[in-house]
Formats: structure tokens, C-alpha cells, sequence
């Protein structure tokens, strides 16, 4: 703590003895950062005269002592708030994530469709079976569900059926994907087809869990 | 005697004027401090001297230095040692991301008080 300064040691060593009572950590950050303060304060070649008003300005040792008391008072406050902030924060969102997993629809969105070969027969549709067929959902061009679809012989009639889930339920239409399907030639009850490319494109008028075509 | 008591009344009123400055102060000299922080870091000698320059911010320059070491043990600043060219090592402080947040919410709550007040005292200077 010596300075080679006499009324700066006695001004320094009276803060510590103000300080007595805070914590040491506390202390010597406080006592560090006005021994700083003097020597910045202080010009190269000061005077006594400097070194008074140097301190003047810093006030009183127990007025900082008391400072510090009053802030510490403050602080310790203020991460107990924080804590209890903190507490109510992750059980609000613990809450939260507990109603979404209890309450979200599952599964998400369940598609559900079927289009009827009509004029194929149960050997045709038998042989179409093994064809890997694909289907598609998209929303303006994005698609929001993929799934494979197959070839079913119910009914007396040839059905391409699909079932899988989508991610939401903005979707719209809906392509079947199949090499040998290009050119089907069936009659469906969609409300649009678009062929292009061996790809079919299905308008939806309602969608999706029991869809409608 | 009669000129006691004038001068007693007098005393009391400066001593509450200034008592009101100082619950003033207290409760926004830290804003003040981290504001002072919000573009740039700045060592302790240099806060305390631009806060100087503010007539009713700073009574005690010492007084700083405690709300200093508050502000770093609660996460709204952060400091660094570093060597000077012009004498002993200085503390640098610089604001936190809790420290802006604190800052901001301070400005808008600061605002709102402002103009609550003013309208009072416009109220009453009429």
C-alpha cells in the first residue's frame, strides 16, 4: 500500500480500516481502485496542496466505506431477484413445453388417399403393385409431406392408395411419382390432373384427414 | 434572534435540497455509469472525471468506485487490467450483454417517469 506519499498511505490505510467490516475481495478492489484514481489524479511533481484536494475530492473514508456497505446491501438484492426471475422463467417454460408435448395433435397430420384405376384389371393392378410409387404433397412449390403410395385391388376395382404424415396442413396438392404410371389413363374424381414428365398432379378440394377426391 | 432563525431555515432547506439531489442521484448514477460505457470502455479515473463534469453528479469521487465494484460483481460490467503508458496499470470497464440489457430497459422506464413528472410540474408552473 505504500506510495511514498504520507497523506495518501494515512488516506489509504484509514479506507481499509473503514472497510473492515465488507468483504476482503470487496476491499481491496475498492482500496486498489482509489490508490489508482490518486495516481492519475496526482501530476508527477505535485504539492502537498495537490494531494489534499486530490483527496478532498474523493470524500470522506467512511462515506466510501458506507458506499460500499449500502451498494453491497443493493447487490445482494438484486441476483436474488435475478434467481427467483430465473426460477419462474424455466418453470413457466417447463410448463409450456409439457402442455405442448401433451396437448399437440398426434400423430401431426395424418393423409389419408385413394384413386380408383378404373378399366384396369385385377391382373394389371397386381402387376402394378410392384411399382415403386411415390407421393408427393406441396404447398405453393414446397413440399410439406412425402409417402409411399401402392396399388390395391379392393372393391373390384384398382385403387393407388397413399397414407403417411405431413409436417402441416397447408398443403394442397398432391403428385404421384411413378415410372410406369406416365401415361395411366384413367378417369379420377379430383377436381384437376396435370400430367408432365410421367408425373401426376392431383388438385385437392379438401385436405387433409378425410380427404376428398 | 431573528436573524438565528432565518439563517436556521435557510440551512434546513439547503440541507434538503441536497438530500434530494443525493436520492436523485443514487437512483440513477449507475445508468449513468453504464451509459457512459455503452460505446466504449473507460477506466475507473476516467468515469469518475466525465461524471464530474456533470454539475450534481458526483459528490464524492470516491463514492464511485463502490458502485464500480457493484456493477462488476453483478454482471453489468466487465473489467481488464492493462498496463499504461502514462502510469500503474488501470481497471478498464466495459458494459456486458446484461449490462445493455439493463441500459435499455433504464432509457424506456426513464422516458416513461420523465414525462409523467413533467406533466406535474408543467401542471404546476401554470
Amino acid at each position: 500500500m505504500d506510495t511514498m506519499d504520507p497523506i495518501v498511505d494515512k488516506y489509504l490505510e484509514d479506507l481499509r480500516r473503514e472497510l473492515r467490516d465488507v468483504p476482503r475481495s470487496t476491499a481491496d478492489e475498492v482500496v486498489a481502485e482509489v490508490r489508482a484514481h490518486l495516481a492519475e489524479a496526482l501530476p508527477d511533481h505535485h504539492s502537498e496542496a495537490d494531494v489534499r484536494n486530490a483527496i478532498d475530492r474523493l470524500g470522506d473514508p467512511a462515506d466510501i466505506a458506507a458506499e460500499v456497505k449500502e451498494r453491497s446491501r443493493s447487490s445482494s438484492q438484486r441476483p436474488r431477484r435475478r434467481r427467483i426471475v430465473a426460477v419462474a422463467a424455466m418453470v413457466v417454460a417447463a410448463v409450456a413445453v409439457g402442455t405442448f408435448v401433451l396437448l399437440r395433435p398426434e400423430p401431426p397430420y395424418d393423409f389419408r388417399g385413394a384413386v380408383d384405376y378404373v378399366g384396369t384389371t385385377q391382373r394389371q393392378c397386381a402387376q402394378l403393385t410392384s411399382v415403386p410409387v411415390t407421393a408427393v404433397v406441396t404447398s405453393t412449390g414446397e413440399e410439406t409431406g412425402r409417402g409411399p403410395a401402392t396399388f390395391e385391388w379392393t372393391s373390384g376395382q384398382c385403387w393407388l392408395v397413399w397414407r403417411f404424415q405431413l409436417d402441416r396442413m397447408a398443403a394442397y396438392q398432391l403428385a404421384i411419382l411413378g415410372s410406369s404410371i406416365a401415361n395411366p389413363g384413367p378417369s379420377f374424381t379430383a377436381d384437376e390432373l396435370e400430367s408432365a414428365d410421367g408425373q401426376l398432379t392431383f388438385r385437392l378440394s379438401q385436405f387433409p384427414n378425410g380427404i376428398s377426391l | 434572534m431573528s436573524s438565528m432563525v432565518k439563517g436556521s431555515a435557510g440551512g434546513t432547506r439547503r440541507g434538503a435540497r441536497n438530500g434530494l439531489l443525493s436520492q436523485l442521484r443514487r437512483g440513477v448514477i449507475e445508468y449513468c455509469v453504464l451509459a457512459l460505457l455503452r460505446d466504449e470502455e473507460r477506466y475507473g479515473f476516467d468515469i469518475v472525471r466525465s461524471l464530474e463534469q456533470v454539475d450534481g453528479m458526483v459528490t464524492s469521487e470516491g463514492t464511485i468506485y463502490p458502485l464500480l465494484a457493484r456493477l462488476r460483481r453483478d454482471g453489468l460490467v466487465a473489467s481488464t487490467w492493462r498496463e499504461s503508458l502514462s502510469g500503474p496499470p488501470r481497471r478498464y470497464y466495459r458494459l456486458t450483454v446484461e449490462g445493455r440489457s439493463a441500459l435499455d430497459d433504464f432509457i424506456v422506464e426513464w422516458e416513461r417517469f420523465r414525462t409523467a413528472v413533467g406533466r406535474f410540474m408543467g401542471e404546476g408552473s401554470q
